[in-house]
C-alpha cells in the first residue's frame, strides 16, 4: 500500500485539482482494491496499472455526482528552494494545475497517467479502458492543449 | 514553449505532496474494519448461531405458508359444494 499510495493520491490530485477530494478517492481506491482483489489478474496489468483504474472510475463516479469546486491549495515546492523561488514555483504549479483542469477528462488522465507516472501508451490504455492508438491521439491533444494554454498565460 | 522538454519541464514544476501519516492510517484502518454485514453477523452470533435460525425460519416460513394455503382451499371447496348442492345450513336456510 505505502508504495502505491502517493501515485494513487498524485494521478487524483491532479485530476480533480483538490487536495481533499484526491484523499477521499485514494482512500476509497484502496478500500475497493481490497474488496475486489481477487479480480486483479497479474497476467493483465500491473498492480499499479489497475489501482489507477480503480481510481479513474471512483474520480467518474464522483464527478456524475459533484463537480469539484475548490481550487487547489496543497502543492509543493523544492525543499531547498528560497522563499521567492518558492513563491515562483507554487505560481507555476498552479499554473500547471489550472491548464491541465482545462483539459477534457480523458486527455487530462492520458497526460497525468503518462508523463507523471510514466505508464507507457499500453499502460495508460489499460488504466483508461481504451485502444492503444486513442491513447496516443489523447496525448498528442492534450500536448498541443497544453502548450496553447501556457503559452497563452505568458503572453 | 516551443519543444516537447520546455513543456515537460513546466509539467513537472506542478508537484503533488506525498501522502500525510493521518491518511496512511486512515487506509489502514478502513481495511481492517469488517463491513456492516460482518459486523451485524458478529452480532447476532457469528454464522454457527445465524445459520440454523435462518434456516429454521425459512422453513417455518414454507410450510406455515403450505398449511394455510391448504386449510383455506379446502374450506372454500367444501362451501361451494354444499351452496351447489342447495343444502347449505346456514340460519337463513334451516328457518324455511
Amino acid at each position: 500500500m505505502n508504495r502505491h499510495l502517493d501515485a494513487v493520491l498524485g494521478f487524483a490530485e491532479r485530476m480533480i485539482g483538490t487536495r481533499a477530494d484526491a484523499e477521499d478517492i485514494a482512500q476509497d481506491t484502496f478500500a475497493k482494491a481490497w474488496q475486489q482483489a481477487r479480480r486483479w489478474k497479474p497476467g493483465q496489468a500491473q498492480y499499479r496499472t489497475w489501482l489507477f483504474q480503480l481510481a479513474m472510475n471512483l474520480i467518474r463516479d464522483r464527478w456524475r455526482k459533484q463537480r469539484p469546486s475548490e481550487p487547489l491549495d496543497d502543492t509543493i515546492a523544492d525543499t531547498q528552494a528560497t522563499p521567492d523561488s518558492q513563491l515562483q514555483s507554487a505560481a507555476q504549479a498552479a499554473r500547471v494545475n489550472a491548464a491541465l483542469q482545462q483539459l477534457p477528462e480523458r486527455q487530462r488522465a492520458a497526460i497525468i497517467l503518462n508523463h507523471y507516472h510514466g505508464l507507457g501508451n499500453i499502460e495508460t490504455a489499460l488504466a483508461m479502458d481504451a485502444s492503444v492508438e486513442s491513447v496516443e491521439s489523447l496525448l498528442g491533444r492534450a500536448r498541443r492543449s497544453l502548450r496553447q494554454s501556457l503559452n497563452s498565460e505568458r503572453v | 514553449m516551443s519543444t516537447d522538454t520546455e513543456l515537460d519541464n513546466l509539467l513537472n514544476a506542478y508537484r503533488v505532496a506525498p501522502a500525510s501519516a493521518a491518511l496512511r492510517q486512515r487506509i489502514v484502518q478502513n481495511a481492517s474494519r469488517p463491513s456492516p454485514w460482518a459486523e451485524l453477523l458478529a452480532a447476532i452470533g457469528g454464522w454457527r448461531i445465524a445459520g440454523p435460525a435462518l434456516a429454521a425460519s425459512l422453513m417455518f416460513g414454507v410450510v406455515s405458508q403450505l398449511w394455510w394455503t391448504q386449510s383455506v382451499s379446502h374450506s372454500v371447496a367444501e362451501d361451494s359444494v354444499w351452496t351447489l348442492a342447495m343444502l347449505n345450513t346456514t340460519q337463513e336456510w334451516a328457518n324455511e
